[in-house]
């Protein structure tokens, strides 16, 4: 069981605040909805989250552990993956590619059996691309774009790419950065299966997301962020009966 | 087979220098496979040049001996400057390497143990052309290896996206690091065969210029292939001594050449290679971007 836990965490660039005095958690095994209107500070606590940004104030914890003030490649072994919002796949990579850079350090090959042709090496490396082929699948890409450049392939292939390379990485918490941006409803349809059967291996997952019926459908718990504070949380029917947040959205969206 | 002979006889020099070309474009290719454009290449190759040299003139050790200690000093010296000069980014390392390059020059122009300006001469020649294609072969051996070990997959996800890799775990400033020692020192065995084949060294032969051949090496068989790299320094060693003419304007056509390689083919000889083949394999059709 993980735990990833805010707490009071705050951000401010410069005279802005990013966030201010955001606490929630999230649990293994849970998806837990972030919602708000856009500049509401969602990315930023993805940021947060994974050393991009350092907080002004409060801690950021995965099983008490401290993850925020190290650096980023350091709270990605500690097993935090994300997506990115604007798509960040290696662009000049082949899909499969991408997945296996995503399991770089998960990988227990020895790198120097590498060049004296030792046989676990080369098992070692045929599972490797056997689980990246599994996760493209399982994210839901198309058999022939798995050779394709990650920068020319369709955009909402490149969105299930970001998710299965996070997966490649076998995290504890995954941070999904509005992954259904631009699909239409069957697809985002597939998408809410995926999350959940992602949660369902224990996996501790963060959904940003304006979609509500995806929103809705996955989360199992929401939080809901204006203007860097947290202005309600709670399960999916209680935070879409909150009259703050009715209001943050014009009560337009939520009641959908 | 006696043609063979013959012809290696007329070559034999510009054969060796095509090898120590190669090595020398091969250390710059690690760097650029990281994404980085480090130009300190033939600055590392002139200190272990010099370092080899010294030892091969004072104590009269042997090639591979000498050529081990040089190429680590120039390892050592990178380590020392790679701490720094590898948290910069794009032009800045350029211009930050070019510097150290620079200062190295006028070290080697001002003290007296390196000779001054006049340099060191009597070097033994020792190199032999087998040992060039050997050193070759292994290095070549190497980049081929190195791709497919967590390593080499760091260093490729570093060149496309460093932002990026270091989500998936990799840290950028230590991949960074030791491409730049690792560079040194393939660029310390070239600088040190060069001098044990060129009976004589001076500051003048690990300057700029040398420099700029290095990086027309790597701009022309595509910038962040090994092989590309290998191919690159052949073709430019070779050029001038195969169109005699062209000898005297060797500088001139070696520019013109890089002009014509960035303008109609940025990604070099092994980037048209590659080209190729993907176009052949897939006709992906590209969606408009929501
Ligand atoms: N690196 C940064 N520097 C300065 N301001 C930033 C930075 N990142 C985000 N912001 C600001 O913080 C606020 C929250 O942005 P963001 O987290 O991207 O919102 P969301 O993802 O909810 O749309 C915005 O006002 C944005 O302009
Ligand atoms: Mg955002």
């Amino acid at each position: 069981m993980s735990t990833l836990e805010y707490r009071s965490v705050g951000v401010s660039f410069g005279g802005v605040h990013a966030l201010d005095s955001v606490t929630f958690q999230v649990e293994s095994g849970h998806v837990v909805g972030l919602i708000g209107p856009n500049g509401a500070g969602k990315t930023t606590l993805i940021n947060v989250t994974t050393g991009v940004v350092a907080p002004t104030t409060g801690s950021v914890t995965l099983d008490g552990e401290r993850l925020a003030g190290r650096r980023q490649h350091q709270i990605a072994r500690a097993g935090v993956a994300r997506t990115y919002q604007n798509i960040r796949l290696f662009p000049r990579m082949t899909a499969m590619q991408n997945v296996i850079v995503g399991a770089t350090r998960i990988r227990h090959d020895p790198d120097l059996g590498a060049f004296i042709f030792l046989p676990a090496v080369r098992r070692a490396r045929l599972e490797l691309e056997e689980h990246a082929r599994y996760l493209l699948h399982r994210v839901g890409i198309p058999r022939d774009q798995w050779e394709s450049n990650a920068n020319v392939m369709p955009y909402g292939s490149q969105r299930r790419l970001e998710i299965a390379r996070a997966l490649a990485m076998r995290p504890r918490v995954l941070l999904l950065d509005e992954p259904a941006a631009g699909m239409n409803p069957q697809e985002t349809a597939g998408m809410q299966a995926l999350i959940r059967s992602i949660a369902g291996e224990g996996v501790a997952v963060l959904l940003v997301e304006h979609d509500m019926p995806l929103v809705m459908g996955s989360c199992d718990r929401v939080a809901v962020l204006n203007f860097g504070e947290l202005i309600a949380q709670g399960t999916p029917g209680e935070v879409s009966r909150d009259p703050a947040v009715v209001e943050a959205y014009l009560g337009s969206e939520v009641s959908s | 087979m006696a043609a063979l002979v013959h012809f290696y006889a007329l070559h034999s020099k510009l054969i060796d220098q095509i090898g120590i070309n190669a090595i020398f474009a091969l250390s710059l290719s690690l760097t650029l496979q990281a994404g980085q454009l480090a130009l300190a290449n033939a600055a590392f190759g002139g200190i272990a040049a010099y370092v080899a040299s010294l030892l091969s003139l004072s104590r009269g050790w042997p090639l591979e001996v000498t050529t081990l200690i040089g190429a680590l000093s120039a390892g050592f010296v990178g380590a020392l400057i790679g701490l720094p000069v590898t948290r910069l980014r794009g032009v800045f390392l350029a211009i930050a390497t070019i510097g150290f390059g620079e200062i190295a020059l006028i070290v080697e122009n001002n003290l007296s143990v390196t000779g001054g300006a006049e340099g060191l001469s009597q070097i033994p020649n020792q190199t032999t052309t087998w040992e060039i294609y050997l050193v070759l072969a292994v290095l070549a051996f190497f980049f081929w290896r190195l791709r497919s070990t967590r390593a080499g997959w760091a260093i490729a996800a570093i060149r496309e996206d460093e932002f990026a890799a270091a989500s998936f775990g990799i840290d950028p400033t230590r991949v960074k690091f030791w491409t730049f020692v690792g560079s040194a020192v393939i660029a310390g065995i070239a600088g040190s065969l060069y001098a044990h084949e060129n009976f004589f060294i001076a500051p003048g032969d690990w300057g700029f210029a040398r420099m700029v051949d290095i990086l027309v090496y790597c701009v022309i068989g595509g910038a962040a292939s090994p092989w590309g790299a290998m191919i690159g320094a052949a073709l430019i060693s070779v050029l001038p001594e195969a169109v005699r003419f062209l000898h005297d304007y060797r500088d001139i056509v070696d520019g013109l050449i890089l002009l014509l390689v960035v303008i109609f083919a940025p990604q070099g000889i092994a980037g048209l290679w590659s080209r190729d083949l993907r176009a052949r394999r897939v006709a992906e059709p590209v969606e408009e971007r929501a």
